[in-house]
């Protein structure tokens, strides 16, 4: 499959454009302020798809930042005289920081406790509009603002809208189609995976936050001159509703379905207008039937391309050729060195006073029994587990316990003992994943498409097209990854970790379920890796292939070194046969 | 055993069509199953093996063909009575409850026994196991991957089975367990229980197999005994016909 060409994936949205541009001819202005509204909308929800769609975080409650929007723009309007713009501005701001406020939790909460704490949030900004008479006017409210000349009329104001929503399509799509927003999909779908990949989750979040609470309260100041006057009653729990469903409705981790959702949702209640009392109904009656029929939404039954059969009889044949292309040759990294380490989870020790060193350009095999702290050991090299004493140390530097996000930084790489992908992203996607930790453009060079964020995309496509060659998987870059097989994830994994150009790459039973042709490819691969100088840790129980490939092999059993050294004497150790290999 | 044994067969796959979605991947598969024999079925990875395992244990449904199991039809897709006709899945990829201790995974694989029944069967099972005798208390969660898929196996066992279906049973497993596992085969066999096995490690499931199935590309394309003389010839052809197809 070859990737969509960029005017074939930007056709639905144009056609939407020309649509918005052909409404003021229609002379329709009823249609004018529903299209006005749904487009106000779409610029919350926009922002609010990339928490909820992409890093599936459920926040219910936004409503209250539209609330704050509309409150700072229409107070500052009112009672000191600044113009909309300014204050429209202001609504972003003050939306911003209460959208970090908000989203925090997501830090530390999970699902429907942090969707509780949103609604909670949604309740208090409504009572303080209530409570807080000097300013909001209460129950009475407040005159909403209006945009300066040309766009104080109807068809002024609503093409403003339209342009804010347009640009926000825009900056989202482009959010969503940079790292950042493969960053937030793989925190959703693969968290241990996105952390081994160098990305942290707290930065990340926090910037996304701020994004769609600006988006926000920019909506809200829109909304509030499309209400004219604005009172607490405006911001029902209905619209937080409207909102949150818009995105469900749509299909998460799309920009066109939750688009597509917005319009439908607005416009619904007002074309079978006697359905207006009975919205909440429809509204779960709708979600109901996207849930049971199309889980993934409009999106999903948008996506033809991922409903083409597959060729069945697929060979990973892998080409470490092009690892030279890869891996450009570099200054050696010093050992990578497990110093003293000890770890036990509850009265269990998992990990005894283990030391190994690993070297650059060499494959050292990590063999032992089920349980003998094997893939405990790449816990902690990658930073995932702490251990109660002892370092991992890196040349001179000491790698700091539990912070697996920095890892990628030191040159770590690492695979899983199940492959952690994310499914509904394309092979080329997950791939692309592991090289977020080389690039340097930030979240705003993202979301407008500036020269280096171009430059470092194209570069990072580029090298996970490499990649995938090199694992033998180019053939299926365009494809949804959860329709390959099992063993394909387990090559997909080596090229995830191989982008972030790592020195040092830990294997977690690469061979388990492949087949033997499959097993002696995998084989050569790290060679090859090996060649190129990369330091690579093997856990393994094909003792074959460990006998075959290892430089050096260490025997754990039961959280310590039962024996180490070269392959040739770990085969004829006597303890080693008894306790692992078998007669 | 010869391929001409007089008894019936416990379970006779005909015809069988089955995939995911529009998507097939099992084009008209037959294949038949003994008491108290052990079949492999060998194919490169994407011919179909977990597939078949599946459709006949009612995790996916049927396009197609009939399953009998000891001498009645298997209704598609309804994986309760699979397992109340006495077949047991282990799937691949070690999914245990990880949640829950050990010794309520092993009694959940036993969910519809009588109490004592089910006790004495668990501990018969964790008879085979004692590393995870002596962890029964822990979650799941906590033992090793490899140790998770030992949980597999012995929840497979639990119920004591008349056909036991296993997917890989050794990925992740310590060349020693491998063993251990296939030993463990060998006894069921003696015991009557008939094991149908998918397993990569080609050499070590014809070790304990009486009869081999090759797949690709969605078809059986090489029925023999393992103690057939041409049969590493033969199954070769049947591997590298499909990599050249």
């Amino acid at each position: 499959m070859t990737p969509t060409p960029v005017w074939r994936r930007a056709l639905p949205y144009l056609l939407l454009l020309a649509a918005a541009i052909l409404l003021p001819f229609t002379g329709s202005t009823y249609w004018g302020v529903i299209a006005t509204r749904a487009a106000i909308y779409w610029v919350l929800v926009a922002g609010l798809n990339l928490v909820v769609g992409f890093a599936g975080q459920l926040a219910i409650g936004y409503v209250a930042l539209l609330a704050l929007g509309a409150y700072t723009t229409s107070v500052l309007c009112a009672r000191t005289g600044i113009g909309m713009v300014p204050a429209l501005a202001a609504g972003g701001v003050v939306g911003a920081l209460f959208g970090v406020l908000v989203g925090l939790p997501a830090l530390r909460l999970r699902t429907f406790y942090f969707a509780m704490a949103t609604l909670g949030f949604a309740t208090i900004v409504t009572q303080v509009a209530l409570a807080w008479t000097d300013v909001t006017g209460g129950g009475v409210g407040v005159p909403g603002p209006s945009l300066p000349a040309p766009f104080d009329t109807p068809w002024g104001f609503y093409a403003a809208c339209v342009m804010l929503a347009a640009l926000a399509t825009w900056m989202t799509a482009n959010i969503a189609a940079s790292r950042f927003g493969r960053a937030l999909v793989a925190l959703r779908d693969a968290d241990v995976a996105a952390e081994a990949s160098g990305i942290a989750k707290a930065p990340l979040f926090v910037t996304v936050f701020l994004f769609s609470g600006a988006a926000a309260g920019i909506a809200g100041g829109l909304f509030a001159d499309l209400q004219t006057y604005i009172t607490p009653d405006a911001f029902t729990f209905d619209l937080s509703v409207l909102f949150f469903i818009a995105i469900l409705v749509g299909g998460r981790g799309s920009i066109l379905g939750p688009l597509l959702g917005t319009l439908l949702l607005t416009a619904l209640p007002e074309v079978a207008a006697p359905l207006v009392a009975w919205s909440t109904f429809l509204y779960a009656a709708l979600l109901l039937l996207i849930v049971l029929l199309m889980p993934g939404g409009i999106a999903e039954l948008l996506d033809w391309r991922n409903r083409r059969p597959l060729t069945q009889d697929r060979v990973v044949l892998p080409r470490p050729a092009l690892l030279a292309d890869l891996l450009p040759e570099r200054h050696r990294a010093p050992a990578l060195a497990v110093r003293d380490v000890r770890l036990a989870f509850g009265g269990v020790r998992a990990i005894d006073g283990l030391s190994l060193d690993l070297h650059a350009g060499e494959v050292h095999g990590l063999i032992g029994p089920n349980g003998s702290g094997k893939t405990t050991t790449l816990n902690v090299i990658g930073g995932f587990a702490r251990p109660q004493s002892g370092s991992v140390v890196l040349g001179a530097t000491r790698l700091p316990q539990g912070a697996p996000a920095a890892r990628a930084r030191h040159g770590i790489a690492r695979t899983f003992q199940t492959p952690r992908m994310v499914g509904e992203a394309t092979v080329l996607d997950n791939v692309m994943i592991g090289g977020g930790v080389t690039a340097r453009a930030g979240f705003m060079e993202a979301a407008l498409r500036l020269p280096r964020q171009l430059r470092e995309e194209a570069a990072l496509v580029r090298r996970a097209r490499l990649a995938l060659g090199a694992v033998g998987l180019d053939a299926l870059a365009a494809v949804r990854c959860d329709r390959l097989q099992h063993s394909e994830l387990r090559f997909l994994e080596i090229a995830r970790a191989l982008l972030a150009q790592p020195d040092f790459l830990l294997l977690d039973e690469p061979a388990a379920g492949l087949a033997a042709p499959e097993i002696h490819e995998l084989g050569a691969l790290i060679r090859a890796l090996a060649a190129r100088g990369v330091g690579v840790l093997l856990v393994e129980h094909h003792a074959d292939l460990i006998f075959a490939i290892c430089d050096r092999v260490t025997v754990l059993d039961l959280g310590r070194v039962l024996a180490a050294g070269k392959p040739a004497e770990i085969r004829a150790h006597r303890e080693v046969v008894s306790a692992y290999l078998g007669a | 055993m010869p391929i001409s044994a007089p008894e019936a067969d416990l379970l006779e796959i005909r015809g069988l069509v089955a995939g995911y979605g529009k998507i097939v991947v099992l084009h008209g598969v037959d294949l038949a199953v003994r008491q108290g024999e052990v079949v492999t079925l060998l194919g490169a990875n994407g011919a179909g093996k977990t597939t078949v395992l599946r459709a006949l244990s009612g995790l996916l449904p049927r396009g197609g063909g009939s399953i009998r199991f000891a001498g009645a039809a298997l209704p598609p897709a309804d994986p309760r009575a699979a397992v109340r006709a006495g077949i047991a899945h282990v799937i691949e990829g070690h999914r245990v409850f990880t949640q829950l201790p050990i010794a309520d995974n092993l009694l959940l694989a036993g969910y519809d026994l009588s109490g004592a029944t089910r006790r004495a069967r668990v501990e018969e099972a964790l008879a085979e196991f004692p590393e995870l005798a002596a962890r029964r208390h822990e979650r799941a969660g906590a033992l090793s991957g490899g140790q998770q898929q030992m949980l597999a196996v012995a929840q497979g066992l639990v119920r004591r089975p008349r056909l036991l279906l296993l997917d890989e049973p050794s990925a992740g497993l310590s060349p020693v367990l491998v063993d251990r596992v296939l030993t463990v085969l060998r006894r069921l066999r003696a015991a009557g229980v008939a094991v149908l096995l998918v397993e990569q490690l080609i050499e070590k499931a014809l070790g304990v197999a009486d009869r081999v199935y090759a797949l690709a590309r969605g078809r059986v394309v090489l029925e023999a005994a393992t103690d057939a003389p041409d049969l590493p010839a033969r199954l070769e052809r049947a591997y590298l016909g499909e990599v050249s197809g």
